[in-house]
């Protein structure tokens, strides 16, 4: 029982990108959410991440509101997790879209620190 | 006169008893009475059922009755758990219960809560549940229960040190945005603006937890008084310093089950 809660839900969710670890507040990370809606003629139309605010719960809002633009949080975790699942929230924003590519950049602790860029892709239903 | 074994019970007893208060009340509405920004609770207790895509873990999304019983079944849970009414199965319940809420919501997690429904699972498993309460359990193993809390915060601790051996915090600029960002009391923010100040506090706050995290493992039982008034005042300084929800109520509960030895008599 102790070897399972002392360490390995720890590094086990560590090494997923989950947040078991007791990273509190002890980095940051700048992030930007960039959201494209496709269409069946293959036309593409921004959407913007604040649009999806009012579709998702309380607590999801602050990561999508004003995300637009790089904004800092302490901990990226749930969002680096449901990219996708967020995309799917997009497709109701964008009725005509057939997919929705969502690409989510960061960078760690100082504003001109490298980026990185993750994307996902997911089909809207029809 | 109470052996240590008997003693160690009743301090676990105590700790059952005042992280029983500190889940009750953060996961209620009456998290919302507190001066504490970051302890609010939405509709009557948390995990209620909330407009919006909620994204739960593994898609396992459950119905709003469901998300309704489970937070009314927790509460219940939570108040046995503290009066010590058959705590170990009402104390394991309601930490399931609380992660089970977690599930529903991710991007409502935090730390805090965590460490409060690990920390009930914890107590309730161990003796406390045997002393200062209404329907006592019968005890299992008083030296491994606290061995076990010990494991648990020194985990707790070392994690968070780990967490921190980073250029980012090291270097102060992490404590910087989080004084730019106002997560800080206003006399810390201006403390923090001051170079060797900002870099001296992220390698304090980083040693202590080194050191709280290798005694609860290795060497407790010999400095229970010093330890118990270094991680308290650990706790305390970070309250005045950033009021991190209500961590330091949880913790304090925690170590003092960890590390009170009752007087004898």
């Amino acid at each position: 029982m102790a070897a399972l809660l002392v360490f390995c839900l720890p590094i086990v969710t560590t090494a997923s990108g989950g947040g078991f670890a007791y990273t509190m507040y002890a980095s940051s990370t700048w992030f930007r959410l960039e959201i494209t809606a496709v269409d069946g003629r293959g036309a593409t139309e921004a959407v913007a991440p604040s649009a999806l605010a009012g579709r998702v719960s309380a607590s999801a809002v602050p990561f999508l509101a004003g995300a637009d633009h790089f904004r800092r949080t302490y901990g990226l975790e749930p969002l680096r997790d449901r990219l996708s699942d967020v995309a799917r929230v997009a497709c109701l924003e964008a009725p005509e879209a057939v997919s929705i590519a969502i690409t989510l950049f960061e960078r760690d602790g100082a504003q001109d620190a490298p980026e990185r860029a993750r994307t996902e892709r997911v089909p809207c239903p029809r | 006169m109470p052996t240590l074994i008997e003693r160690d019970a009743r301090a676990l007893a105590t700790a059952r008893i005042a992280l029983g208060t500190v889940l009750l009340v953060r996961t209620t509405a009456l998290a919302n009475l507190l001066p504490i920004p970051l302890a609010h609770v939405r509709g009557p207790l948390f995990g209620w059922p909330e407009p919006g895509v909620a994204f739960a873990w593994a898609g396992l999304v459950l119905p709003p009755s469901v998300r309704i019983a489970a937070a009314v079944v927790r509460t219940v849970a939570a108040l046995a758990f503290l009066l010590g009414v058959r705590a170990r199965t009402t104390g394991v319940l309601a930490g399931v219960l609380g992660y089970v809420a977690l599930s529903q919501d991710p991007f409502a997690f935090v730390f805090t809560l965590h460490t409060l429904f690990l920390g009930t699972i914890v107590l309730a498993i161990g003796d406390g549940t045997s002393a200062r309460a209404l329907l006592p359990d019968a005890p299992v193993s008083t030296a491994s229960s606290t061995r076990l809390l010990r494991l648990v915060l020194a985990s707790i601790y070392a994690w968070s040190a780990v967490a921190k051996l980073r250029s980012e915090w090291l270097s102060g600029r992490t404590l910087r945005a989080l004084a730019e960002d106002g997560l800080v009391t206003p006399v810390v923010r201006d403390l923090l603006g001051h170079d060797a100040l900002r870099v001296g506090a992220a390698w304090s706050v980083l040693v202590v937890e080194l050191l709280l995290a290798v005694v609860f493992a290795f060497v407790l039982p010999r400095w229970r008084r010093a330890v118990l008034a270094t991680a308290l005042g650990f706790h305390l300084a970070l309250e005045v310093a950033t009021r991190p929800d209500v961590m330091s109520f949880v913790m304090a509960s925690l170590v003092v089950g960890a590390t009170l030895a009752p007087r004898r008599g």
